[in-house]
């Protein structure tokens, strides 16, 4: 081959590797800058705290969207395509790396589905700016103001003023009329000290008297201060509002160990499986909500207890049910939406949906876009380290 | 009575802080260098030791190990972290620290992952005494830092490095003069701090989770410790310890849990403006 | 008769205005290259912490105070706006005011503890300050508690800048003001101050400074510019909560300035800048970044503490032709552009 040639064959290889990573990157431009599906896949995001002090529930959460996936798409995918958690984005359960880690995800990665942050600031901090880009987004924080008035927000959580309704209802039932002393105690954590708020307010306006209001640290394990404090004031009841820690547990234990004696209900994060592990038999002196069933699980929640076991060695609680059921409702809300996969179809098709899910029944109409309905919480305590019912 | 009760937890905490602070007070003593890492490395220690329980190593030989390794890894930061800043300055040296401290911070979290772990206790059951639950794990935990600070005070004082340790403290020009290795010194007091601070967090594990963010938190309340007791005194900063968690232990059960540390931070902001030398301490000019 | 250039790159105020340009250029240059919001919105955070570092390098670098409670002052700023904005309705600019008034009092309480502590004492006497108000702030309150406060508007002065580029341009014209308004004092007869106390308070009393004044003022103007900062960072984020000042983050804006060099006005912008960036860019979280960095202190104040000021002025040097025989910055001991006494007596100290 004389010189010419071999110089024509080289430039047109160079030619033919230029066109080639021009059309890749082209390509990825292209995919990167796409909606949500590109060659059968529905990709969506998720948004919360996978490391710092929060992850405790955001960790769990991102298994349960795993796992939802896994599900999904063994049973056919949604549409004939297949669901895919293409990116994800650490908040560390603070507002402003959340609502950076939002655009990071909606402009930088391209998604247009995404399920949000279960710590509140964030979820009050991100809500807004989802309302403005446009994008469908379920959040699992429990409170109502991210989502009321909005098109494309959402949550998978009951608004914990629906718990905080409940704790006080069998608080009064127990007491009965009149006027009471009451003790408060709740986990320094946002969600709790808004439990604590609620519970304080209702008292008030019972005529009880809080005769001990008191925070505890969710990542100590020794509340010998609080314990006393407690025991020391003697309320006729104790209202307890958790964090969903191994601290909640060992809380339980001190304050009984201390010599309170009168009776004590818990939020949902007392219904965690810890709670008769670590407290022993102080967990059957208490009454507590729960919402994911593990006492007669249905079929599907049996189904999704199991799996969520074996493949993370973990029990599932409410948190990864919760999110596991976000990722259902989505692909249901998909087909609802006729195969669409862009955000304002998929969140309109949202309003009137119903999807039974492992942590109860959601219904989400115009006024209300949030989790499973008072209808789903039952009361539970526990015997000899298993849950029961009761009243 | 709650008193007692709070009393005992407080003498606990206490004697954890001590480990903490005794290992501020050799470093400062012969180093002249605050380290600001101190908290972190009782986070380090407590995560380790979690490791290894969680691997069934028996208990008796996770001390060791932890005490061993903290001591070899006290030498490392050392000659790693602190002598080649040193050279520049103490001031310099002080931010190396800093630096120590966001890699330990955010380093335990990428081996350990973020979320703090419970720590089975070491020991379990409890007795009664007048009136209140002493559990078991007390006993233990006074024990072991009793032990410890024995062996510290007697190696201070008895024996030839610890007395060379206590001379290139006090005068490093002079101590160099008379022969002593003062590099060497510094490294031993390093090591032994480290060492203590591991230890520290394997006792803290059970109390409090392993891992997690507490690191700069536990470095302020043992420096408070120290500053309460003298910094530069051995007995007095283990006795300000003590002081620091039984009044923490008190004072929690007055006041809400919100206000507690900021309390004792403030405590520590007066203590530096009106008696810095502290209980014990030897007057010395702060400004 | 000295060209600009010369001026420029002979003397140290030149190469701080030198560095306030490359800032400028470098701010514009972002903007337009940036490619979508959320580049811009980060862009607009690096500003923001500038402007808390810069605040730091004042006192920290220049004054040689080491002082790790930055944050509490941007807690200041940030719960005024919102607090201001959301409860009291007044209006952003007031709010920010208010904050700043706050922080200046108490950045002279923080001055006057200052002034009788040094050193070690005074970096755990700052850090416990820091400690207290993030604790407090935790506390149940018309603060908002452990939750904080949402709902923030977003910022405004004679029109709103929401969106992300914006609140980018508002936000780095405050720092490039800010700058302006620290050259300026640091040029100045308080610069001058502030130099000799650093090398030697005892010398500098008998020459007629007046130590306590200077120092007050020095903390004061470092708790405006982070209160500020924090006003800023509330408005852009439309929610403030208290993990948002804890101890940790003082301590990464003495990261930044670290590595952009203690006492370089520049090199605080240049240290924000790389360490939001290099947190935004690492994959995961920003663990491993943080690592990194700290790693990177540790190796700087062993080889280049003046950090990455430090350096530029040494190559600038070199470039001059080589005046200095190429002595590696830092190597007397200091950790900012002058010598100081801690230095000489560490260098006799020995490892």
């Amino acid at each position: 081959m004389d010189w010419k040639t071999t110089r024509r064959l080289v430039a047109g290889r160079r030619l033919v590797a230029a066109g080639a990573v021009g059309a890749s990157v082209l390509g990825f431009v292209l995919a990167g800058s796409s909606s949500a599906t590109a060659g059968g896949t529905i990709k969506f995001g998720f948004l919360n705290a996978l490391t710092g002090p929060y992850a405790v529930a955001g960790a769990p959460e991102l298994n349960g969207i795993k796992l939802a996936v896994k599900d999904i798409n063994a049973a056919g995918g949604v549409c004939g395509s297949k669901m895919a958690l293409a990116a994800t984005a650490d908040d560390q359960g603070q507002a402003n790396l959340s609502i950076v880690g939002l655009r990071k995800l909606v402009q930088q990665d391209g998604l247009q589905l995404i399920v949000g942050p279960g710590i509140t600031p964030p979820g009050l901090a991100d809500a807004p700016l989802a309302e403005s880009l446009k994008v469908w987004f379920m959040e699992e924080t429990a409170q109502s103001q991210p989502w009321t008035g909005k098109n494309y927000v959402f949550s998978a959580i009951t608004p914990q003023t629906v718990e905080g309704q409940l704790v006080f209802n069998w608080m009064k039932k127990k007491l009965g009329p009149g006027k009471h002393k009451v003790a408060i105690v709740y986990a320094a954590v946002p969600y709790a000290q808004a439990g604590y708020t609620q519970l304080n307010q209702l008292a008030k306006a019972a005529g009880w008297k809080v005769v001990d209001a008191d925070s505890y640290d969710p990542a100590g394990l020794t509340f010998n201060s609080q314990a006393s404090k407690v025991a020391s004031a003697n309320p006729q009841g104790l209202m307890i509002w958790g964090a969903a820690t191994p601290a909640d547990a060992q809380l339980l234990k001190q304050i009984r160990q201390a010599g309170y004696k009168g009776p004590a209900v818990g939020d949902v994060a007392f219904s965690l499986p810890f709670v008769p592990t670590d407290a022993g038999s102080a967990a059957d002196t208490i009454t507590t909500l729960s919402q994911l069933n593990t006492i007669s699980p249905s079929a599907s929640t049996k189904k999704f207890l199991t799996e969520f076991k074996a493949a993370y060695k973990q029990s599932a609680t409410y948190l990864p049910g919760a999110a596991y059921d976000a990722v259902h409702i989505l692909a249901a809300a998909i087909k609802r939406a006729g195969c669409k996969t862009d955000a304002a179809s998929v969140s309109k098709a949202m309003i009137g949906l119903k999807y039974q899910g492992v942590n109860g029944p959601y219904h989400y109409t115009a006024k209300y876009k949030g989790g499973p309905s008072v209808t789903s919480f039952r009361y539970i305590t526990y015997k000899h380290g298993q849950a029961v019912y009761t009243k | 009575m709650q008193y007692i009760s709070l009393t005992i937890s407080g003498i606990t905490l206490g004697s954890i802080y001590a480990l903490v602070a005794l290992g501020f007070n050799l470093v400062f003593r012969t180093v002249d260098v605050l380290d600001f890492a101190q908290g972190d490395k009782v986070v380090l220690g407590g995560l380790v030791a979690l490791t290894l329980v969680n691997d069934h190593v028996p208990l008796a030989l996770t001390f060791v190990i932890v005490m061993a390794g903290g001591l070899l890894a006290g030498v490392l930061y050392q000659m790693l972290v602190v002598r080649p800043s040193l050279r520049r300055g103490p001031d310099v040296a002080i931010v190396a620290t800093v630096g120590a401290l966001l890699v330990m911070s955010s380093g335990h979290v990428l081996i350990w992952g973020a979320t703090a772990q419970p720590f089975p206790a070491i020991i379990g059951g409890s007795v009664r005494i007048g009136g209140a639950e002493v559990d078991a794990q007390d006993f233990v935990v006074w024990g072991v830092v009793a032990v410890v600070v024995t062996a510290v005070t007697l190696f201070l004082s008895r024996s030839r490095y610890g007395k060379a340790m206590l001379a290139s403290a006090a005068d490093p020009m002079a101590a160099g003069a008379v022969g002593i290795d003062v590099r060497q010194m510094r490294v031993i007091a390093a090591s032994v701090a480290f060492s203590l601070a591991g230890l520290a967090g394997m006792l803290i594990a059970p109390i409090t989770l392993a891992g997690g963010t507490v690191g700069p938190t536990l470095t302020l309340k043992a420096f408070t410790a120290a500053i309460l007791g003298g910094l530069t005194s051995t007995g007095g900063v283990v006795v300000g310890a003590l002081l620091l968690g039984i009044f923490e232990m008190l004072v929690g059960a007055q006041v809400p849990f919100a206000y507690r540390d900021p309390l004792i931070f403030a405590i520590l902001i007066v203590v530096l403006l009106v008696r810095p030398s502290g209980l014990f301490g030897v007057r010395e000019r702060l400004a | 008769m000295r060209t600009l250039a010369e001026r420029v790159l002979r003397d140290h105020q030149g190469s701080t205005l030198l560095g306030g340009a490359a800032m400028i250029v470098g701010a514009v240059i972002f903007y337009l290259a940036a490619a979508n919001q959320y580049q811009l919105s980060v862009g607009g955070n690096v500003g923001i912490d500038a402007l808390a570092a810069m605040g730091l390098t004042v006192v920290a670098g220049r004054a040689g105070q080491l002082a790790l409670g930055q944050a509490g002052f941007m807690a200041v700023g940030a719960y005024a706006v919102a607090y201001g904005t959301t409860s009291m309705h007044i209006s952003f600019l007031v709010a920010t005011l208010m904050g700043a008034a706050i922080a200046f009092v108490l950045g002279l309480v923080v001055g006057w503890i200052a002034l009788r502590l040094r050193g070690n004492y005074l970096a755990m006497a700052t850090l416990a300050f820091g400690a207290i108000i993030y604790g407090l702030l935790q506390v149940q309150s018309a603060l908002g508690g452990l939750g904080g406060i949402y709902g923030i508007p977003p910022l405004k002065l004679i029109g709103t800048y929401s969106a992300p580029g914006s609140a980018y341009v508002f936000i780095w014209i405050v720092v490039v003001l800010a700058f302006a308004v620290c050259v300026l004092y640091l040029r100045g007869r308080a610069g001058r101050e502030l130099h000799a106390i650093r090398d030697d308070e005892l010398a500098a009393t008998s020459v007629g400074v007046n130590n306590t004044f200077r120092k007050l003022q020095t903390f004061g103007l470092s708790a405006i510019l982070g209160a500020v900062a924090g006003s800023l960072l509330a408005a852009n984020s439309y929610a403030v909560d208290p993990t948002l000042f804890q101890p940790l983050i003082s301590f990464q804006i003495f990261l930044m300035i670290v590595i952009g060099g203690l006492g370089s006005l520049g090199g605080a912008v240049a240290g924000a800048a790389i360490v939001v960036w290099l947190v935004q860019l690492t994959p995961g979280t920003g663990d491993s970044a943080y690592v990194a960095l700290g790693t990177l202190i540790i190796v700087l104040m062993a080889i280049f503490p003046r950090g990455l000021a430090g350096i530029c002025l040494w190559l600038l040097e070199r470039a001059r032709g080589g005046r200095r025989t190429g002595e590696p910055p830092g190597a007397r001991g200091e950790l900012a552009p002058a010598p100081d006494v801690a230095g000489a007596r560490g260098a006799e100290a020995g490892g």
